[in-house]
């Protein structure tokens, strides 16, 4: 194996992402732009953009921070006031900002990080963090909140029961739009964007399936690199940017053109990621002619294959709160165990050639971290790949040791037999 | 007196000893119950014996294969009791998805602990003031009806189910008095005695409590206790498991006196009553929605932690409040800092304690509450 440094060929189009996402961000400040909710957790932002109310998502602000590696900070704060260290680290960064604003310390952040006071705070529960979260943020704020529980399906026979649960609360969130906007809620409006979103799904969709070529055109990196617009913008210009992504990766494909020149172990990823070490992980693996082709963490919204199974293509355009309630019910989180193995791997091992896979278990996380090791060793037994269950996190800097990282990526890659 | 606080003690020395033996002798199932507000009323109504799957002492060997270090003690105990074939005597466990947790630890001891003859996992709406919830609430209890009695091959009726909600009513009861008798004389039992009593009543049949707690009662009404110096204190937390009992020692030790608390194997458990005068369905599920405690699982916005431990200290006239948080108990972290912002303009100390399996050094546990207690003597 080669030590020289290798050069990781991204999708070109990403570069467009920052610029997208920052004027996202610049929008919140608008206030001809309705009222602002802070969102904690994957969220129906449909609905929030047919209400006229701006949105973002907290694990993204958090992520985009961590991506800089200037968390620490905001951590600090959170502990302090006597949040646990071990709590989701995507918490403590956003707990620690909204207290720094709501002790009036803006001056203190960045100036690329910094957000508006929130009017309203939504969770959706698919992560159990979330409602706490939700809960921390809307008494530091001293803003209304509205939460939605999402049932842990643990019989598929009760799926239509709890998509039927979450639409049913969403109708109330209508509800409660309409109080707080003082307006009534744009049904059409609605239907306009989970259009678009299924024209969002169709690209990327493509997109990924390019991916299941030798060499890969784009790898899991650009796609999580792309994820923003299409997990939390959702409008118009993101359509724009996934026609572009599936052009370039469908350049790529024919021209045959890979991430890396030399495309020797194909890995997967499975869980969160560590936002933090992104660049070091893709040179890390690129150092050993090694590239993360495909996982599951941030894809899934409307782009992944399980929701098929209930709405045909992902979407019923009848009923867009049927499609957004299911399409939360088909998250990870609510689901079990054998569901997981066969969505979360059996698929992408099989479709998107697989050597190795690497299984993060997130130190803050608990929803990612737990029935790793059964998952491991399942994959072993079943796949006969090796696989490496990388205990670090997705945003905490100090679990994540890069000397520590590598022996272990490399001591992976030694066993793949080929 | 002393007789009867050492069979409590006995019983919760050896927590499923009780339940082995009860169905030896009478050939009935037991169930175990895992995670927070398994309705218990049901099991019993058909002739069940629901007991409380508690964390145990012992070192965990098994499951650490499939449980990171990171996971709270109690699942990693429970996971490690499964693997080591204690459970295998449980006819049926329910596991409630009180936490994510909870609910992946579920799966991993279905998957891995061949020994367990079944595992039903549940979910109860966490948002439980909810419309949809009420539904939902009412649709989950309907099932566990009908896992009882095919469980028990019998059907239940309504008096069954009424009948069992009188003797857990009863029971609450038993146990507020007992609470009330520790306001009322602050050092009567020790703290360690009540926890013995509350796990005793999660593990045996609440008519057989019942008949031990009756006289213990009688016998703690007519005692008197002398006058101390003692600094009254509440305890709060040590959710889904026994708030280790060298904590509530060492608090008594350095000064302090335990006059109420809100511990899982505590107040918790028994806070809630279920109202006789309605069918027992709606009871039951109203029981729940309706919860006393608040709960750093469930979310309910209009009963706050704060508001209620500072009416619980303000009841027992405690001058200061301990948390006990079990490490990585995520729900509680936040639960915590909520709390902690609440009470900030009611000037009553607090101080938390985080527990763990392995232990934590009992001798640093002595110096911080010493300092605590201190503090407040002033």
């Amino acid at each position: 194996m080669s030590n020289e440094k290798k050069i990781v060929n991204r999708v070109k189009c990403t570069a467009n992402i920052s610029g997208l996402m920052d004027n996202f961000y610049k929008d919140m400040f608008d206030d001809n732009k309705g009222p602002l909710c802070w969102c904690v957790g994957a969220c129906p932002y449909e609905m929030f953009s047919a209400a006229n109310v701006r949105r973002f998502q907290t694990e993204n602000h958090a992520a985009r921070i961590s991506t800089r590696q200037e968390q620490a900070m905001f951590i600090e704060v959170a502990e302090a006031e006597g949040l646990s260290e071990n709590v989701c680290s995507y918490a403590k960064i956003n707990i620690g900002f909204a207290l720094m604003m709501a002790r009036g310390e803006e001056d203190k952040i960045p100036e690329r990080y910094r957000l508006p006071k929130p009017d309203m705070i939504f969770a959706l529960n698919t992560c159990p963090t979330m409602i706490q979260w939700c809960d921390m943020l809307s008494d530091i704020f001293k803003v209304p909140k509205f939460v939605v529980d999402a049932a842990y399906i643990y019989d598929e026979n009760n799926w239509d029961r709890n998509v039927e649960y979450v639409k049913s609360q969403l109708y109330d969130f209508v509800r409660f739009l309409e109080k707080h906007t003082g307006q009534p809620f744009d049904w059409a409006r609605l239907n306009e964007i989970v259009y678009l979103m299924k024209q969002i799904a169709v690209e990327w969709r493509a997109a990924r399936e390019l991916c299941k070529n030798v060499p890969t055109p784009a790898s899991f990196l650009d796609a999580l690199i792309a994820m923003g617009p299409k997990n939390t913008v959702r409008d118009e210009a993101s359509l724009a940017f996934y026609k572009d992504f599936h052009n370039e990766v469908a350049q790529r494909a024919k021209d045959g053109i890979g991430v890396l020149e030399q495309e020797k172990y194909r890995i997967m990823w499975r869980g969160n990621f560590p936002w933090h070490k992104l660049g070091t992980l893709s040179r890390m693996l690129a150092k050993y002619d090694a590239v993360l082709i495909s996982g599951v963490y941030g894809l899934g919204t409307y782009g992944d294959h399980a929701i098929d199974n209930i709405l045909p293509d992902g979407f019923d355009l009848s009923d867009p709160l049927r499609t957004i309630a299911a399409e939360h019910c088909c998250r990870s989180y609510t689901r079990r165990f054998d569901w997981k193995m066969d969505h979360e791997f059996r698929r992408h091992i099989e479709e998107f050639s697989i050597d190795a896979v690497i299984i993060h278990s997130p130190r803050t996380c608990r929803p990612w971290a737990l029935t790793t090791y059964d998952m491991a060793r399942e994959v072993e037994e079943k796949y006969k790949l090796p696989v490496l269950v990388l205990e670090v996190d997705h945003t905490d800097p100090n679990y994540f040791h890069d000397a520590q990282v590598e022996t272990r990526i490399k001591a992976l890659l030694e066993t793949i037999k080929k | 007196m002393e007789q009867l606080l050492n069979k409590f003690q006995q019983i919760a020395a050896e927590p499923l000893k009780t339940a082995q033996y009860w169905k030896e002798k009478t050939g009935k199932k037991v169930v175990g119950c895992m995670g927070l507000y398994v309705t218990e009323e049901i099991f019993h109504a058909a002739g069940l014996l629901p007991v409380v799957i508690l964390e145990k002492d012992s070192p965990i060997l098994r499951a650490q294969a499939h449980v990171q270090s990171y996971m709270c003690g109690y699942i990693r105990s429970v996971t490690d009791q499964a693997l080591a074939g204690d459970l295998d005597f449980i006819d049926c466990i329910i596991s409630h998805d009180c936490c994510h947790t909870i609910r992946m630890t579920t799966e991993i001891i279905k998957r891995n602990a061949t020994g367990i003859k079944d595992i039903q996992p549940i979910f109860l709406p966490v948002t439980i003031k909810k419309a949809e919830s009420w539904t939902y609430t009412l649709q989950e209890l309907s099932f566990l009806i009908e896992k009882a009695e095919k469980l028990a091959a019998r059907s239940i009726t309504e008096d069954d189910l009424m009948q069992s909600i009188q003797t857990y009513n009863k029971h609450r009861r038993l146990l507020k008095r007992l609470y009330q008798l520790r306001r009322d004389k602050p050092g009567i039992i020790s703290a360690r005695q009540v926890s013995n009593i509350v796990k005793a009543s999660m593990l045996m049949p609440k008519e057989e409590h019942n008949a031990m707690l009756e006289p213990l009662l009688e016998a703690m009404e007519n005692k008197t206790v002398e006058a101390n110096n003692k600094i009254p204190v509440i305890v709060s937390g040590s959710l889904c498991e026994t708030c280790d009992e060298y904590v509530l020692d060492i608090l008594e030790e350095v000064g302090g006196v335990v006059v109420d608390d809100d511990l899982y194997v505590g107040s918790r458990y028994f806070a809630t009553e279920v109202d006789e005068s309605l069918s027992p369905l709606t009871a039951l599920a109203l029981a729940y929605v309706n919860m006393v405690p608040p709960c750093p699982t469930r979310h309910d916005p209009d009963n706050k932690l704060s508001d209620y431990l500072i009416n619980m200290a303000e009841r027992a006239r405690a001058k200061g409040i301990i948390s006990v948080i079990v490490k990585f108990c995520e729900a509680h972290y936040y639960s915590y800092l909520t709390f902690r912002r609440g009470i900030k303009e009611f000037n009553i100390p607090e101080y938390l304690i985080e527990t763990e399996h392995e232990g934590v050094s009992p001798a640093q546990v002595k110096t911080r509450l010493q300092s605590f207690i201190e503090s407040i003597r002033g």
